[in-house]
């Protein structure tokens, strides 16, 4: 069966894989535990440092910013502004139909924008996209065990379409 | 550190044609470029005591077979891998503390390399580790980091994708004047706007030409290269940081000019200012403008406004920016095409590209936020 299993490493592999209807989930682990935890209670908590209180995301093992290594994991608002957005129009990720969006979120509570949650949009048309963007989160169930925040245009977000 | 006491020179420069299809093997590709480098040189192949041959495909073509094909006779240092400045310097060490004489650094280049893809177990779909955030969420490849790091950029400092397009276009224009590129044909602004998107604001200009060839350099202590054809080009000094991959997306370009860069001015004993030929690393065209400003060249937020318009970088200009044609026109040669135009431009061989001023030339290699820079210099 070794022989059948995609090449991962290649495009043609992922193109394989998309066959197949693999969807990309993640796989928590002892740091990213509690943002998953708390995304399958459609909860919203990043990581927090005791320390200096600098949040950071994605959760590491130490703070990026003082080096302490103890977090608290606030429960967020949901709000948050798209810092950035990529469209992307031909490359090949399973599950994926191009076009899509893949944003960068910062959360209303971070202490600056390199504070960023990766996301798709949803609820607003591609080209409505803009940086700045006022954006809320929702949650998407994959699973019984996996819940995968997304976002949304709040209702102050200026949309063409709604014009 | 990240200086030889000693002076060690770029002394010959070797080329085979950039092409899209791989026409020849690659450990001919290899040896020619290695022969032709030592030609350049005036040194003979049977006395070069060092190799560093670099590739980033596998099976790797066979190290010996190359040495046997050069007839290099006495191989006393040896080392697979690394790309741009960074193993030059790793080179330079070893000259000077006597393990060889003289080094061959040869690149070897075949599109099957692989790509940067997304890492999914095929089984279950799980992905582990940081790219968890990101790959369920579609984002898998390069194109779309840089994207989302250009737009940031330009939102953040008000330029347009046509402002930043300048950049593959005059590198265009260098290409053409360079016999070993493999891009061949104008471009206009107009053309670099008209070309389909990959990920948005990255369009396929912006990235990088995978091609098959081999280029090489030979690199030797300055009492030897001192009796060569050529002037020799000295390695003044190099930083390299840890390279990481883009995998994991990094926090935007630093704030001001990079510990990086500080070290190695400090280290030659040069300021940016008397940086006479530019070589930032282009594997996209973002990385060249990130590269610019990190390396303090132009201000923070400047390198958009800089490159606009195209008639500060062209080679007419006080400071030409890859006048080779950079890897998005010359091809993807991981930083080995700008050290060989670099070396070119600073001992006045560069023909039709040569640089009005042509002392000092600054490189970089890789991400613009992890990679090596180093300077060189006649003197």
């Amino acid at each position: 069966m070794t022989s059948e299993t995609p090449n991962v490493q290649t495009r043609e592999g992922q193109e394989q894989l998309k066959e197949m209807g693999v969807r990309p989930v993640p796989l928590p682990d002892d740091i990213s535990r509690p943002y998953w935890d708390a995304a399958r209670k459609h909860e919203l908590r990043i990581q927090r440092c005791r320390a200096c209180s600098d949040y950071q995301h994605p959760p590491q093992e130490q703070c990026a910013q003082c080096g302490a290594s103890d977090f608290d994991w606030p429960q967020l608002s949901g709000l948050g502004t798209v810092y950035t957005f990529v469209i992307d129009r031909r490359l090949m990720t399973p599950s994926f139909d191009e076009p899509y969006a893949v944003l960068q979120v910062t959360p209303a509570e971070a202490q600056s924008d390199t504070v960023r949650i990766t996301t798709n949009m949803r609820e607003c048309e591609l080209g409505d996209i803009y940086c700045g963007m006022p954006v809320e989160v929702i949650f998407e169930d994959m699973s019984d065990e996996i819940t995968l925040p997304q976002f949304r245009p709040t209702a102050d977000a200026e949309l063409k379409s709604r014009q | 550190m990240a200086k030889t006491r000693e002076k060690i020179a770029f002394v010959g420069c070797g080329y085979t044609n950039a092409t899209r299809k791989l026409e020849r093997p690659e450990t001919e590709l290899a040896i020619e470029a290695c022969r032709m480098a030592c030609e350049d040189a005036g040194v003979d192949p049977a006395d070069v005591d060092g190799i560093n041959p670099q590739v980033h495909h596998y099976p790797a073509p066979d190290t010996a077979d190359i040495v046997s094909g050069l007839g290099m006779k006495d191989v006393r240092w040896q080392r697979e891998g690394g790309m741009g400045i960074e193993p030059c310097g790793i080179a330079a060490l070893a000259i000077e503390a006597g393990e060889c004489d003289q080094v061959l650094i040869v690149k070897i280049m075949n599109t099957i390399a692989p790509v940067t893809t997304p890492q999914i177990d095929p089984g279950s779909g799980g992905v582990a580790g940081p790219t968890q955030f990101e790959v369920p969420y579609g984002l898998g490849y390069s194109m779309q980091r840089v994207g989302l790091n250009a737009r940031a950029y330009m939102h953040r400092y008000g330029y347009t994708e046509e402002d930043m397009g300048w950049l593959p276009v005059v590198e265009r224009e260098h290409a053409l004047l360079n016999p070993w590129a493999v891009m061949k044909t104008p471009m206009t602004i107009d053309d670099y706007m008209a070309a389909r998107y990959i990920a948005e604001p990255v369009r396929l200009f912006d990235c990088d030409m995978p091609v098959n060839g081999a280029f090489a350099i030979l690199m030797t202590r300055d009492s030897i290269a001192k009796g060569l054809k050529h002037p020799p080009v000295y390695l003044k000094a190099w930083a390299a940081s840890q390279v990481r991959t883009l995998d994991h997306m990094v926090a935007e370009p630093l704030e001001g000019i990079t510990p990086l860069a500080e070290e190695l001015y400090r280290d030659a004993g040069l300021g940016p200012k008397e940086m006479d030929v530019w070589f930032p690393y282009d594997g996209f065209s973002f990385f060249a403008s990130m590269w610019m400003e990190n390396l303090g060249l132009v201000g923070r937020g400047e390198a958009g406004d800089y490159i606009k318009g195209g008639d500060n970088i062209r080679i007419g200009a006080e400071h030409p920016v890859n006048s080779h044609g950079g890897q998005l026109s010359e091809g993807r040669l991981h930083g080995m095409g700008h050290l060989l135009e670099a070396t070119q431009q600073l001992r006045g061989t560069a023909g039709v590209r040569q640089a009005k001023n042509h002392n000092t030339s600054i490189i970089s290699s890789v991400f613009p936020y992890t990679g090596a820079a180093g300077i060189l210099s006649v003197k």
